[in-house]
């Protein structure tokens, strides 16, 4: 089999007017990009919402991309802004709205954690991961959004420091302190819901792909 | 390796980021820095507990179809010459027409009233405007459009829509393709670029603000090529017409004419008479009535009859009687255009108004503004972002406390204007 093409070719690909790069690149960046936006906003909809924006604002700036450019740092860029956005949106709402209530001294957190519950077990999964992942999703809502950011980029998508640095517009020791408070505050948000290092520890320890046996 | 040293470190060394030289270095000092090692311990335990929110999810099962759809659009829109007037249409438009082995020619595109839940701006489709779009149409309509504003329309006059796109014989088609790269290339290059810049948004920064007219020339000039083409088109092709370009532009091309002719008459009001460019123009425009009457598009371009090209008389008396328009009715007929999705009239028409605003009282500035949001709202829905950009500009030149219609304009363009990161970022 060929080497897989990198996201840089098949974007390049698709300038060319192959629209198969495209979807090539859609397959191998929808789970990671809708993972982030919904561990980002704690709502399935709204991480839907948004992903299919981010997708739909490359295919328009597509032509416009230069290959120097890091395919993935330019999808996260967009997602994160759309992020940006949304949360500035829902904190307005927030405003006169009764039923939207973040937890007490986060900023503009959406207040859909309960819904985060129950309504994504899925069967393939352990069920001891399954019952923690909303408690873990509540610890991470609780976080600045800065925070969960920089979480989510690093440990979830991937991104080496340096470009979160430069996808959010601070600098890298900012995005490394705001990682360590972001750890801290997990680690002890976690240990305090009773989430133990054992229940965790049969994850493996680098990027866990859905549907692994 | 000092111990402050090593604290900086100990993140990239949890992430593995750091060289091995330096990972070593670390190391060494942790062996002997009880601080440091509970503290690296501390984040491992973090990532290990915060472990499951790694693992991925995927989004529903329809969720690539749009995209999927855009991506093929947009491809097309760039790939096959179509790079002309872009118009926006609301509603659904199934993609079942968009490969050229599959477009039903003869099929009329009917405008349904059926009321959408939620409407949405869905694909930009491209009709005419440039010289290849003469060539292109053939890929482009077998489509149903149900849209909101154009249903209610539809309804006032109690008569459907419908556009009709003839079958072009296959030999027509070829010799327009041929023909259509060599048009460009006789023209000055800015022309040939002036579609697909616009097409491409690219975050140039905003062009001058003084130089309204120099800077609409290319799409001035593109048209007028395309209606060149036409007839030319007409006289190649037996029995099939040449509505390849004309027909697509039906809807909303037709009234382009009329709309650049007030556009015209606008800056003519509003700046000193302009110089050779606009004069260059000319003799296309008064081409353009006669090759509309001997074309289809001129009975297919129902969407705005009032607006639909006119034998010049009767186009002049109407650019005099928009001069002396009331803003109120100006708007008015602004937005009727816009619902009927001439959105490149509307757009004049509403620069048109926001002069006319600007020269009653200063208490009409938010009025003025607003008309000003609505013509960039109107000019990127036409695929006009140059132009959307300049007006833009003088938007918020003008009337830089009108902070909400600065923002309702820059919302229109903030879809073009996002743009890659710099070159530089993501570099590595």
């Amino acid at each position: 089999m060929a080497q897989e093409r990198t996201d840089e070719e098949l974007l390049a690909a698709y300038q060319q007017g192959d629209v198969g790069a495209f979807e090539l690149l859609l397959r191998r960046h929808r789970a990671p990009l809708f993972t982030f936006l919904l561990r980002m906003l704690g709502d399935r909809e709204k991480a839907e919402d948004l992903a299919q924006e981010t997708f739909l604002r490359l295919v328009k700036g597509a032509q416009a991309w230069e290959q120097r450019a890091r395919f993935s740092t330019w999808l996260f860029t967009i997602a994160r802004n759309l992020c940006v956005d949304q949360a500035r949106r829902d904190r307005f709402r927030k405003a006169d709205s009764l039923d939207a209530q973040g937890p007490p001294g986060s900023e503009g957190e959406p207040a859909m954690i309960d819904s985060v519950a129950g309504n994504e077990i899925d069967p393939a999964r352990g069920a001891e991961s399954a019952r923690m992942r909303p408690v873990l999703q509540k610890a991470l809502l609780s976080l600045p959004a800065e925070q969960r950011e920089v979480f989510l980029l690093r440990e979830q998508a991937g991104v080496p420091f340096k470009e979160i640095a430069e996808l959010t517009g601070v600098n890298e020791n900012t995005v490394k302190s705001r990682m360590r408070y972001a750890l801290e505050a997990l680690r002890k948000s976690l240990l305090a819901a009773g989430v133990s290092e054992e229940a965790a520890a049969d994850e493996p320890a680098a990027g866990v792909r859905l549907g692994r046996a | 390796m000092t111990h402050a040293e090593s604290q900086d470190l100990l993140i990239d060394l949890a992430f593995g980021e750091l060289d091995p030289a330096r990972a070593a270095e670390v190391a060494d000092h942790l062996a002997g820095c009880d601080e440091c090692r509970r503290e690296k311990r501390a984040l491992d335990e973090a990532r290990r507990l915060a472990a499951p929110l790694r693992e991925l999810e995927e989004p529903g099962a329809a969720f690539d179809d749009r995209i999927l759809a855009a991506a093929k659009a947009q491809a097309q829109l760039t790939h096959d010459g179509n790079i002309g007037q872009v118009i926006e249409v609301s509603g659904s438009v199934k993609p079942l027409g968009l490969t050229p082995s599959s477009i039903d020619a003869h099929g009329p595109v009917s405008v349904k009233a059926a009321e959408r839940r939620r409407p949405r701006w869905m694909l930009r489709v491209a009709l005419g405007g440039s010289v290849a779009a003469a060539a292109a149409l053939a890929l482009a309509v077998s489509t149903t459009l149900q849209s909101k504003h154009v249903a209610q329309l539809a309804a006032q006059k109690d008569d459907a829509y419908e556009i009709r796109v003839h079958a072009a014989e296959e030999a027509t088609r070829l010799e327009a393709k041929a023909a259509a790269p060599k048009m460009a290339k006789a023209e000055p290059p800015e022309v040939a670029n002036a579609s697909k810049i616009a097409q491409l948004a690219q975050p140039a920064g905003p062009p001058p603000v003084q130089a309204p007219l120099s800077t609409m020339k290319p799409m001035k000039q593109e048209r007028a090529l395309a209606k060149k083409e036409a007839p030319s088109g007409l006289l190649g092709g037996s029995g099939g017409d040449s509505s390849l370009g004309a027909a697509g532009r039906g809807a909303g091309a037709s009234n382009l004419h009329a709309s650049d002719q007030m556009l015209e008459a606008d800056e003519r009001q509003a700046s000193p008479p302009p110089a050779a460019p606009a004069r260059r123009d000319r003799p296309a425009l008064a081409h353009a009535p006669a090759a509309a009457e001997s074309q289809p598009y001129t009975q297919a371009a129902s969407a705005e009859p009032r607006a639909s090209a006119a034998p010049p008389a009767v186009v002049s008396m109407a650019r005099k009687e928009a001069a002396t328009d009331s803003a109120e009715s100006l708007e008015k007929r602004a937005e009727q255009a816009r619902h009927a999705g001439n959105f490149a009239l509307a757009a004049g028409l509403y620069r048109k108004a926001a002069a006319q605003r600007r020269e009653e009282a200063a208490a009409n500035s938010s009025a003025a503004a607003w008309d000003l949001a609505h013509a960039v709202e109107c000019l990127a829905a036409a695929g006009q972002f140059d132009d959307a950009k300049r007006v833009r500009d003088e938007l918020i030149k003008s009337y830089p406390s009108e902070d909400t219609a600065f923002y309702a304009a820059a919302r229109a363009l903030r879809e073009v204007e996002a743009a890659p990161p710099a070159a530089d970022s993501a570099k590595q």
